[in-house]
């Protein structure tokens, strides 16, 4: 009888234990986690990243000013402006044609802030123009769209600021009806071509409209078309403009007339439909005021506010506006408009985009007519370039639920710093209303809206041009500039794309 | 006192008496057959049994001269073995979990087949591209897609895919993380909607199309973002996913001429020819063997692959080294997700190829060490079971001679 093993140490031993069941599921076990370990190892590990998003300055800006339509009667103007703010220092900034870049023109030049620049068109229309800004000037940058004729059937007065080309975004308000020509105005500012389809919508709910599928933008190019066109016999339409390639800068032109008597024109902005719409600047007085309302994907309940001078009213009879899915709805605010100028504020059960459409002269007045529409919050300053004396800039800033305090410097080229600034206390519900004291008398200073503290604002502004024969007036809404913008943390996830 | 054993077997039913010292007094046998109707069936009825049980009782207490309260005890066969065995251990609970996941496997089965599955399984077979997208990344310009995805905290998730359907592994074969910190940060302002040369330095990563994934309809700030940015083509939007497309060329391999002095006021532009790689399967790394036209001075060959020690380069006929392009004012200093070497500006044969022999080496290792593991996973052969097999050997034996010399005397 020999003596076992004390220990198995040798290879002899270890082949011994291995022979033990358990034994060689211990060590198969072990060695699978050593492999899966290995695997583990070589798995790129998340890198570390910033904890919070930075905040940048915008390197440019790229405005689309659509525009440009000017008849023996009737003058376009677009202005661009480099406001002398706060770190606006270095950069540039053009107005150019929107041409192919073979037949490009020389486009205008601003090198230093507080200069405007400006293309009149008379007599014939001329290419779309496009407002772009680099460096800092990005974070002053602004430009305006005016639209004037002061005699014959197209009398009237326009603006809208030029807006950012988009792939998605609605134009509420204008008609088909006889005696109406609403027109939609289409840029594509880019090198290729782009496809565009208008979905018209009508009080009945979607209208019918073949001619608006599909439309084809060269790169570079304008179109414009005639809504009577597509859906005729509309006394209000809605249009939703979406890309299906490529993105495109738009703007509605709308033109009424009886026969020879104009019964005026407005430029209608782009607006984005959302559960609350703040329309900061209807005016008064005014013969009449309509409010058109469209939800566009379910039913909805509205609720409307108006925001007087005085505080939050309810109209009555409009605490719930019912808007069928589709359905171009329309409110007469003409009995709650009899006091003063306001906001209104719409509040929705859905997504709604809205707008209200103002006419003025009574009498021997003539007509004139304009149409402002839900604004986006004002988040950061808000430049309005081509103000001039001898026309009432009104700048209206609604704050729709709390206080809020803003701040607005009126510029002038030539001068160092603001010549006029004032500070406003807008209380929450309420809306108020501040002339522009302007001097100069080309269309060069500049107002410059911003947001100081307290709850939301949102900012339009008012032209009005006394005439012989009756004022015109126009209503735009003010739009924050893109100054800084939030640069988000992102983190490489191989594989993300499949989860 | 007596013992009265009984083994009920397949084809007779032995029973024996033994008395008190383990000596066998008599024994009986009740033979019947097994009725097999079909091939392959086997079948009794079990009265049979119980009547064959009964009859052999009866005739080894006659045979014995025993009278039946004399019998202290009644074994039958195996089943005291049985009931010990059948005590109860760790062996039942996991028989039962093992019977309850092979029921539930065929069923989770059949809940997968029928609801879907996400996850690994799923994977290789999702689109995660447009149709036209993933026929762009196969032709020889194999150009790159940018997918982004929101994830929490407002962060951005990207994934660089360079093969149309990305697949189970793509992880492993990516490259560290410290190559795509340039592309971090190009996807991050590119997001932000800054409006600078984002989407040309991205143009140059080889990237084409940028596919947003779950793209709000209206008012979505990312999407206006991408929307915004100049060089960057709204394409489609489909189930809810947009996709947009570089302006400018892109493509793995391109040429791309110096920046020219412009004036004021005018925008630069970049001017990229894209090199065609030889066609292959999109999952692999890219090779060149062309001839690049003739062209400006000071133009590169810019190749979308992070710089290694494997790819080899050869410009007209000679090995060059190719170097990671330096970043103005960024942080690395240099851009090692991407090489390139300066070309003259006459028309150059140019060749670019990798070598993929040590990943290779490194999957065979790896597939040695898991069988190696599978072969020590197998159930080895027990010491202890020569003894059992012999016990298994021997029990023919015993039943053999159980066959006692009355069982023609039982009754049936």
């Amino acid at each position: 009888m020999t003596t076992p093993d004390p220990a198995p140490t040798t290879v002899a031993g270890l082949l011994r234990a291995l022979r033990r069941p358990a034994v060689t599921v211990a060590v198969a076990a072990v060695s699978m986690l050593a492999v899966v370990g290995v695997g583990q190892t070589r798995v790129t590990a998340v890198p570390p990243v910033d904890d919070a998003p930075r905040v940048e300055p915008v390197a440019s800006t790229t405005l689309v000013c659509p525009v440009t339509t000017a008849t023996s009667a009737l003058i376009s103007t677009v202005i661009a402006g480099v406001a002398e703010l706060d770190g606006v220092s270095t950069g540039v900034a053009t107005l150019a044609d929107l041409t192919t870049r073979t037949a490009a023109s020389d486009p205008l030049l601003i090198s230093k802030p507080g200069q405007t620049v400006a293309r009149v068109f008379r007599e014939k229309s001329g290419p779309a123009q496009l407002a772009r800004a680099t460096g800092s000037f990005a974070a002053g940058f602004g430009a305006d769209q005016v639209i004037r004729s002061g005699v014959g059937a197209t009398r009237g007065l326009g603006a809208a600021p030029c807006s950012r080309p988009v792939t998605d975004t609605w134009l509420v308000g204008g008609g088909t009806t006889v005696g109406r020509l609403t027109q939609v105005l289409l840029v594509n500012d880019d090198d290729s071509p782009a496809q565009v389809d208008l979905l018209v919508y009508g009080p009945k709910g979607p209208v019918d409209a073949p001619g608006g599928a599909g439309i084809v933008l060269p790169a570079s190019s304008r179109r414009q078309v005639r809504l009577d066109t597509l859906a005729p016999g509309l006394a209000v339409a809605a249009v939703h403009v979406v890309t299906r390639n490529g993105r495109v800068g738009v703007t509605g032109l709308d033109q009424q007339s009886n026969g020879l008597i104009p019964l005026g024109m407005s430029l209608l902005p782009p607006t984005t439909p959302s559960t609350t719409v703040v329309i900061p600047n209807i005016p008064a007085p005014v013969r009449t005021a309509r409010l058109s309302l469209i939800s566009p994907d379910g039913d909805a309940s509205a609720s409307l506010t108006l925001l007087t001078g005085d505080g939050p009213i309810v109209p009555s009879g409009l605490a719930q506006v019912v808007l069928p899915a589709g359905r171009v709805v329309t409110v007469d605010l003409t009995p709650a408009l009899v006091h003063s100028a306001s906001g209104l504020r719409i509040t929705s059960t859905a997504p709604v985009a809205g707008a209200v459409e103002v006419r003025t002269g009574d009498g021997t007045d003539l007509k004139e007519m304009d149409s402002a529409a839900g604004t986006p919050l004002l988040n950061a300053p808000g430049i309005v370039a081509g103000l001039r004396r001898g026309i009432t800039h009104r700048i209206d800033v609604a704050a729709p639920t709390a206080q809020a305090v803003v701040r607005m410097e009126l510029y002038v080229p030539g001068t160092t710093g603001a010549v006029w600034a004032q500070s406003v206390t807008v209380p929450g519900g309420a809306t108020r209303r501040i002339v522009v004291p302007v001097t100069t008398l080309a269309a060069s200073s500049f107002v410059v809206v911003t947001p100081v503290s307290g709850g939301p604002v949102y900012a339009g502004r008012e032209v009005s041009e006394a005439g012989a024969r009756g004022p015109m007036i126009a209503l735009a809404p003010i739009y924050p500039t893109r100054a800084t913008t939030s640069v988000p943390v992102a983190v490489s996830v191989p594989g993300s794309s499949v989860r | 006192m007596y013992i009265v054993t009984v083994d009920q077997g397949t084809s007779s039913t032995k029973t024996a008496l033994w008395d008190a010292g383990g000596d066998l007094v008599a024994e009986a046998t009740a033979s019947y057959d097994l009725e097999r109707p079909e091939p392959l069936w086997a079948q009794i009825d079990a009265e049979r049994w119980w009547d064959a049980c009964c009859s052999t009782v009866r005739a080894v207490l006659a045979q014995g001269g025993v009278r039946p309260g004399d019998v202290a005890a009644v074994a039958l066969d195996g089943i005291p073995a049985r009931l010990a065995g059948a005590s109860f251990g760790w062996r039942q609970p996991a028989a039962a979990a093992i019977t309850v996941l092979l029921l539930l496997a065929p069923i989770g089965a059949l809940g997968m087949l029928v609801l879907g599955v996400d996850g690994p399984l799923a994977r290789g077979s999702r689109d995660v591209l447009p149709a036209y997208v993933g026929a762009e990344m196969r032709t020889t310009d194999r150009p790159r897609s940018l997918v982004l995805s929101r994830g929490a905290d407002d962060r951005l998730i990207y994934d660089l895919l360079s093969a149309p359907q990305p697949q189970l592994g793509d992880v492993d074969v990516a490259g560290p993380a410290s190559t795509s910190a340039v592309i971090t940060s190009l996807v991050s302002r590119l997001a932000a909607g800054l409006g600078a040369d984002e989407v040309e330095a991205l143009a140059t990563h080889g990237i084409r199309y940028v596919v947003l994934g779950d793209a709000r309809a209206a008012g979505d700030p990312l999407v206006e973002s991408l929307d915004s940015q100049p060089g960057l083509r709204r394409v489609s939007a489909r189930d809810g996913a947009a996709v947009w497309q570089l302006v400018p060329t892109s493509s793995r391999a391109q040429v791309i001429d110096p920046p020219e002095a412009v004036a004021a006021g005018t925008v630069a532009m970049r001017v990229a020819r894209a090199v065609p790689t030889v066609p292959d399967d999109p999952r692999t790394p890219p090779s060149v063997a062309t001839t690049v036209a003739a062209g400006v001075d000071g133009r590169t060959l810019v190749l979308s692959e992070a710089i290694d020690s494997r790819w080899t380069w050869t410009v007209d006929g000679s090995a060059v080294t190719s170097t990671s392009p330096t970043v103005a004012g960024g942080d690395p200093a240099t851009d090692p997700s991407i090489q390139q070497v300066g070309l003259v500006s006459s028309s150059v044969p140019v060749t670019i190829s990798f070598d993929g022999s040590s990943r290779s080496t490194w999957l065979w290792a790896q597939g040695a060490v898991l069988l190696l593991v599978a072969l020590l996973a197998l159930p080895s052969r027990r010491v202890e079971d020569d003894d059992d097999s012999d016990a298994f050997e021997d029990a023919p034996d015993a039943a053999d001679v159980a066959v006692g010399p009355d069982q023609g005397g039982t009754s049936a």
